[in-house]
């Protein structure tokens, strides 16, 4: 599970180019919930990626895709 | 007696005419279970000494005669190198030469020398040797982890988050555990290995994140978490929020715990030896003192068709460290007289040494005879069960058949010899096999299982 997420060819595609991070993390909403996120979630998925600071966004991506999927909403519309 | 044999408690069946042929068949053979009166007796509940088995599962089949039957008087053809066996603790009880920390311990371990079952093939072996059933029939049946899982386990009010049969590190393959219990009483299999840190057990330990990352993740996925936010009341919210934290408690809480083997002393671990199988047999003792019932450390690199020697001079050390700490360790905390240590694999090894090539020095299967070590839970130490020939080709005396050395376990552990399985056909089937199975038996270990 965790490798599959560490090689999703989304977070690929989500990490090229210079994307502004709400850009991202609003694909990943689609990408995995299939819906645009609120701004609450906007602001913590942003907040989250700032602690792993320029060097990490690929692992805050992971987390962030992981939570996702973890999350009862994922379970529910699945 | 009864048809069923280990039920005394009902009343006396009529015995039909082919049952009656066929007693008469096996008391003319004198070798089939025939008096389970033994067996009843010590099954009786309340009785139970044991509460928990390691099974040290030998897998390839270990040299009999190179470990706990050395023949040194069979000649070179059948020793080779390993010819001078060395006196143990207990007067009168030598073992092979490459294990002198077991040879410490002799008054803890009772040695059978005179297991047999006649059959030389690993799968149909090791099925017999942990079944204590004949292969080749419609209905497989479980082992003795699979039995323990079943009558020790969560159908029982185990409630430990680990689950009650535990496999370090790889199912036996080749060998379906469970038999026709199915899924749920296989053995949970760790994967990874003890003796590298960390201990990438799986689904449990993540190689490569730190606990404080996934204490950050839990956070975010809750601070996300809008649906169940939203529905704080819901039931089926409820339930995922409950197995997220079950889910929790294993990977941060107890379950990592208890495989973490850092919280041990260096110097303890350092007894254990820095073995992968060393460190199976901590993670082993770790595991009953939490109290899972069945721990099996499927110990592979037996199968010595080639270069015998050289790999029991690579690995018996390696053995013998391991084992000889697991016994110094149950028995300083306590736990010995309730844990059973079992040794064994599906056969010995050809008495007679293959110098020829490709062997240059090899011994292949041998199921006529080989030997077991018990331990604990009830067992005596100290103690040769039985005897094998000269070479250690043959038994001499007292055949131990599988079913007698699991009729034991079972009657240690308080498992009634009547116990039903759930046979999928319906079929009235217990833990033990019952007569008509025509099992051939030995008796209870009586010799070595106190009063």
């Amino acid at each position: 599970m965790q490798k599959k997420i560490e090689s999703s060819r989304m977070i690929d595609f989500q990490t090229t180019g210079n994307r502004p991070p709400a850009e991202i993390v609003t694909g990943m909403y689609l990408g995995i919930l299939s819906r645009f996120p609120t701004a609450a979630e906007l602001q913590v998925a942003q907040d989250y990626a700032k602690t792993f600071g320029n060097g990490g966004r690929r692992q805050a991506l992971v987390d962030l895709a992981w939570a996702l999927m973890n999350s009862t909403e994922f379970l529910y519309r699945h | 007696m009864s048809e069923f044999y280990f039920d005394f408690q009902k009343q006396r069946p009529r015995i039909s005419r082919r049952e009656a042929i066929r007693r008469a068949m096996f008391a003319a053979s004198g070798l089939v279970l025939a008096n389970h009166l033994s067996f009843k007796a010590y099954a009786a509940p309340g009785a139970a000494r044991a509460k928990a088995v390691i099974q040290i599962w030998m897998w390839g089949g270990p040299s009999h005669t190179d470990i706990f039957d050395p023949k040194p008087d069979a000649g070179y053809d059948y020793c080779g190198p390993l010819k001078a066996p060395i006196e143990t603790n207990v007067s009168g009880i030598r073992i092979g030469e490459l294990l002198p920390e077991l040879a410490k311990l002799a008054d803890k371990y009772s040695i059978i020398r005179s297991m047999t079952h006649g059959n030389f093939g690993h799968e149909t072996a090791s099925y017999l040797v942990q079944t204590g059933r004949q292969p080749g029939g419609r209905t497989v049946f479980p082992c003795v982890g699979s039995v323990v899982s079943l009558t020790k386990g969560y159908d029982a009010g185990y409630k430990g988050l680990i689950p009650p049969y535990v496999v370090l590190t790889e199912p036996q393959g080749r060998f379906d555990e469970a038999g026709f219990l199915g899924a749920k009483y296989k053995p949970f299999a760790t994967g990874g290995n003890p003796a590298v840190t960390p201990f990438a057990v799986e689904g449990v330990v993540l190689p490569g994140f730190t606990a404080q990352r996934q204490k950050n993740r839990r956070e975010l996925m809750h601070h996300l978490d809008t649906l169940a936010q939203a529905l704080p009341e819901d039931p089926q919210v409820a339930a995922a929020t409950q197995a997220e934290n079950m889910a929790y408690d294993m990977i941060l809480g107890d379950g990592a715990k208890v495989f973490d083997l850092s919280q041990e002393k260096q110097e303890l671990r350092d007894r254990y030896g820095k073995s992968k199988f060393g460190q199976s047999c901590l993670v082993a003792r770790r595991l009953v003192e939490r109290g899972i019932p069945y721990v099996t450390i499927n110990y592979g690199g037996w199968d010595t068709h080639k270069e015998n020697f050289q790999a029991m001079r690579r690995q018996l050390p390696d053995m013998d460290k391991g084992f000889a700490a697991l016994l110094q360790d149950l028995g300083e905390r306590g736990l010995l007289d309730s844990t059973i240590v079992w040794w064994g694999g599906e056969f010995g090894r050809t008495p007679k040494v293959m110098w020829d090539a490709p062997w240059n020095g090899g011994r292949n299967h041998w199921g006529k005879v080989f030997s077991a070590v018990v331990a604990g839970g009830g067992f005596k130490g100290g103690q040769i069960v039985g005897s094998s020939d000269a070479k250690g080709e043959e038994v001499k005396d007292r055949p131990v058949y599988p079913v007698d050395l699991i009729g034991s376990i079972y009657a240690q552990m308080g498992i009634e010899a009547t116990t039903k399985l759930p046979n999928p056909e319906g079929l009235p089937t217990f833990v033990l096999p019952q007569a008509a199975d025509g099992i051939k038996s030995g008796g209870l270990l009586k010799e070595i299982m106190s009063a």
